[in-house]
C-alpha cells in the first residue's frame, strides 16, 4: 500500500499585516494553515520576533557565560541601534508598563526613538486604560505613516485607539482577557470604526510557562482553528505575544538569568507553535538564541 | 415542550419582598399572570432557603393553590422546606431538585418516594459538574440507579443536564445535544428538563430572547422534554405551540444543515438562523453575532 499523507485544505486565510514604513515594512500573518504545517498550505512570512526597550529604565542582562549585553546605553534610541546592529533585530517594542513619568513625557521619549530608527516599531502603552487612551493617539498622531503598531486598545478604550488609528493609518493591538468570544467581540468592533482587518492584530494575552500558558495556548489554538477552519472573518487577524513581562517576574527568572533566558526561550517557541505570528521578548538573550532555532528550522523546511 | 414558568423566585425583588411581608397578593398575582400566559408547570424558588423554609414554603404552596391550578414545581435545596410544600400539595408535584450529591441522595430522594413526587436530578455530583457528555452520563446513571433502588421509576426522574452560559462555553451548548440524544438510549423513560435562562448570564439584555428562543426550538429537535423559562417571554410560548411555523423551519434547516439563502427570508428569520447557527457550534460566538452576515 502507498502512503498517502492526510492534507486538510482549509477555506480560511489569516489576514497579511503590514508593520513599519515603506522601505523597511516588516509583514506578518498572511498564512492558510496552521501553524508549521507548510505540507498543507503556504506560511508566506515566518513567524517574527520584537525586542522590547523600555522607555524608562533599562534592565541589566549581563550574564556571566555571556558576557555580552552588558552596560547597555540607557538611552531607550542608543539602546534600539545597538541591538538593530548587533543583532539584527527586525522590530522593536516600546515598552511603558510601570513608567512613573508624565505622559506627555512618554510620547516624546517614544517619538525620540521613532524618529531615531526606521524599522517598524510596536507601541506598546501603559496598560492602564485611561493612560493609553491619551498616551497612543498622541504617538499615533505625531508619526503619521509609520505603520506603528499600538496598543493594547481593550473594551474600555478602543474607540479612542482605534479613531487615531484610523486618521493616521496605524496598526492596532486588540487586547482581551483570554477569552475568544470576547476576542472576536473586539475585533468587531474595531471594524466597525472603521479599521480595516488588516490593520488589527490579537493579543489574548499570553502567561508564561508554569503560570498558566496553557491557557492563552489553547484560546490561540481555537482562534486559529475558527480562523481557517471555519473560514470566520472576524477571528482572521494575525495574533501577537507579548510574553516578556511575564516570564521574567517569574521565581524561576529572578532566580538565575540563564534559566529565565529558557523560560521565556519556551515560551516564545510554544506560543509560536500554537499561532503567535508574532512575540514580544525582553531579553536579547533569548532573542538571539530563539531566532537562531526558528532560522535553523525555516532553512531545515527549504532544504525538505 | 412541557414549560415550567420561573418567575416566582427569592432572586426577584418582588417575591422577596413579599414574602418578607407575608404579603400574598403580590405572588399571586405572578401566580395567576404565569398560568394566563400558558405555561404547565409553576416553579417556586426558594433557593438555599436556611431560615424559615419550612414556614416559608407552606405559606407559599398554600397561597398559589387558592389561585391556580398548575403543577407545581418546589425549587429549594433545603430538605426541610421541600418536606413541608410536599405535605401540602394537592395536585402531582415536582421536586426541583435532587442531585448525585451525597447529601441529596440521603435527603431529597427519599421524599419523592415518601410522596410519590417526580423529581427532577441534575448530573451535579461532589465533585462538581462534569466537563464533557461522557462524564455527565456516568454521573447521571449512577444517581438515576440509586433512585430506582429508592422505588423511584424511570417515569418520574426528570434529568437536568445543566446549561451553561453560551458565552462562557460555547461548545458545552453544543455538546448539550448530544449528552439529550444519549440520555434516552440509557435511561428509557426518563425525562429531561433544563433552567433555559442559564444560556444567556452575560448576554446583551435585548439579545436574551432570541438566543433562548432558538435554543429552545432546537432542544425540542432533539426531543428534550421541558425546559424552565421566563413565562413572559411571549414569543417563546408561541414557539412552543407551533404558532411561528416559519421560524421553526429556519432553525431546523440550519440544524440539518441544508443550505439556505438568508436573502428569501425575513429579517426575523434571518436573525434565527443566524443565531442557530451560533448554537449549533457554526459559527463562533460574540455578543455582536446578530450584526455579522
Amino acid at each position: 500500500m502507498v502512503y498517502q499523507p492526510a492534507i486538510d485544505i482549509y477555506s480560511g486565510k489569516i489576514e497579511e499585516v503590514i508593520l513599519g514604513p515603506g522601505g523597511n515594512s516588516v509583514r506578518i500573518g498572511g498564512e492558510d494553515t496552521l501553524p508549521f504545517h507548510s505540507f498543507e498550505g503556504v506560511l508566506p512570512n515566518p513567524p517574527k520576533l520584537a525586542l522590547e526597550i523600555c522607555i524608562t529604565k533599562q534592565a541589566d542582562w549581563t550574564e556571566e557565560k555571556a558576557g555580552d549585553f552588558s552596560n547597555l546605553p540607557s538611552e531607550p534610541a542608543d539602546l534600539a541601534k545597538k541591538y538593530i546592529e548587533e543583532l539584527g533585530i527586525e522590530i522593536i517594542a516600546l515598552q511603558f508598563a510601570g513608567a512613573a513619568i508624565s505622559i506627555d513625557e512618554m510620547a516624546k521619549r517614544a517619538i525620540k526613538v521613532i524618529k531615531a530608527v526606521d524599522i517598524p516599531i510596536i507601541i506598546y502603552g501603559t496598560g492602564v486604560s485611561e493612560q493609553d487612551q491619551i498616551l497612543l493617539p498622541q504617538i499615533a498622531a505625531t508619526c503619521a505613516g509609520k505603520g506603528l503598531l499600538l496598543g493594547p486598545a481593550k473594551k474600555e478604550n478602543y474607540r479612542e485607539i482605534a479613531a487615531a488609528c484610523v486618521a493616521y493609518d496605524q496598526r492596532v493591538i486588540a487586547q482581551t482577557p483570554l477569552d475568544v468570544n470576547a476576542a472576536k467581540q473586539l475585533n468587531i468592533m474595531l471594524i466597525k470604526e472603521g479599521l480595516a482587518a488588516d490593520q488589527i492584530v490579537i493579543d489574548p494575552l499570553s502567561s508564561a510557562l508554569g503560570y498558566g500558558m496553557e491557557y492563552t495556548y489553547s484560546v490561540m489554538e481555537r482562534i486559529k482553528l475558527a480562523a481557517l477552519v471555519h473560514n470566520d472573518k472576524m477571528m482572521q487577524m494575525p495574533i501577537i505575544a507579548n510574553i516578556g513581562a511575564e516570564c521574567w517576574k517569574t521565581k524561576e527568572a529572578k532566580e538565575d538569568i540563564t534559566q529565565g533566558v529558557l523560560w521565556e526561550g519556551i515560551t516564545a517557541l510554544c506560543f509560536i507553535l500554537a499561532g503567535a505570528n508574532i512575540v514580544l521578548l525582553k531579553s536579547p538573550h533569548t532573542y538571539k538564541l530563539t531566532q537562531q532555532i526558528l532560522s535553523k528550522h525555516l532553512t531545515d523546511v527549504e532544504a525538505n | 415542550m412541557i414549560l415550567i414558568g420561573e418567575n416566582i423566585n427569592i432572586m426577584s425583588k418582588i417575591t422577596a419582598q413579599a414574602l418578607k411581608d407575608k404579603d400574598p397578593q403580590p405572588i399571586q398575582n405572578l401566580a395567576i399572570a404565569q398560568t394566563k400566559a400558558g405555561v404547565d408547570y409553576l416553579d417556586l424558588n426558594l433557593g438555599p432557603a436556611r431560615k424559615n423554609g419550612d414556614e416559608q414554603m407552606e405559606w407559599l404552596v398554600k397561597i398559589i393553590q387558592a389561585v391556580t391550578k398548575l403543577p407545581l414545581s418546589l425549587d429549594t435545596t433545603n430538605p426541610i422546606a421541600m418536606e413541608a410544600g410536599l405535605a401540602v400539595c394537592r395536585n402531582k408535584v415536582l421536586i426541583n431538585s435532587a442531585s448525585g450529591k451525597q447529601e441529596s441522595i440521603e435527603k431529597m430522594l427519599p421524599l419523592a418516594v415518601k410522596y410519590s413526587a417526580e423529581v427532577i436530578i441534575s448530573v451535579l455530583n461532589d465533585e462538581g459538574i462534569p466537563s464533557d457528555a461522557a462524564g455527565r452520563a456516568e454521573s447521571i446513571m449512577e444517581t438515576i440507579e440509586i433512585a430506582n433502588e429508592l422505588g423511584i421509576p424511570n417515569e418520574n426522574i426528570w434529568v437536568d443536564p445543566i446549561l451553561l452560559p453560551v458565552g462562557v462555553n460555547q461548545q458545552a451548548v453544543v455538546d448539550y445535544v448530544e449528552f439529550i440524544v444519549m440520555l434516552s438510549d440509557m435511561a428509557p423513560g426518563v425525562k429531561s428538563t433544563v433552567g433555559l435562562s442559564n444560556l444567556v448570564s452575560g448576554a446583551p439584555a435585548h439579545l436574551k430572547s432570541i438566543l433562548t428562543c432558538t435554543y429552545m426550538i432546537i432542544l425540542e429537535h432533539f426531543s428534550q422534554y421541558s425546559a424552565i423559562v421566563d413565562s413572559f417571554n411571549n414569543e417563546l410560548i408561541r414557539l412552543n405551540r407551533g404558532e411561528l411555523p416559519k421560524i421553526t423551519e429556519v432553525v431546523r434547516k440550519v440544524i440539518a444543515e441544508e443550505d439556505i439563502d438568508l436573502a428569501r427570508f425575513s429579517a426575523r428569520e434571518r436573525d434565527y438562523a443566524k443565531t442557530a447557527r451560533v448554537l449549533t457550534g457554526k459559527v463562533l460566538y460574540s455578543h455582536a453575532w446578530l450584526e455579522l452576515d
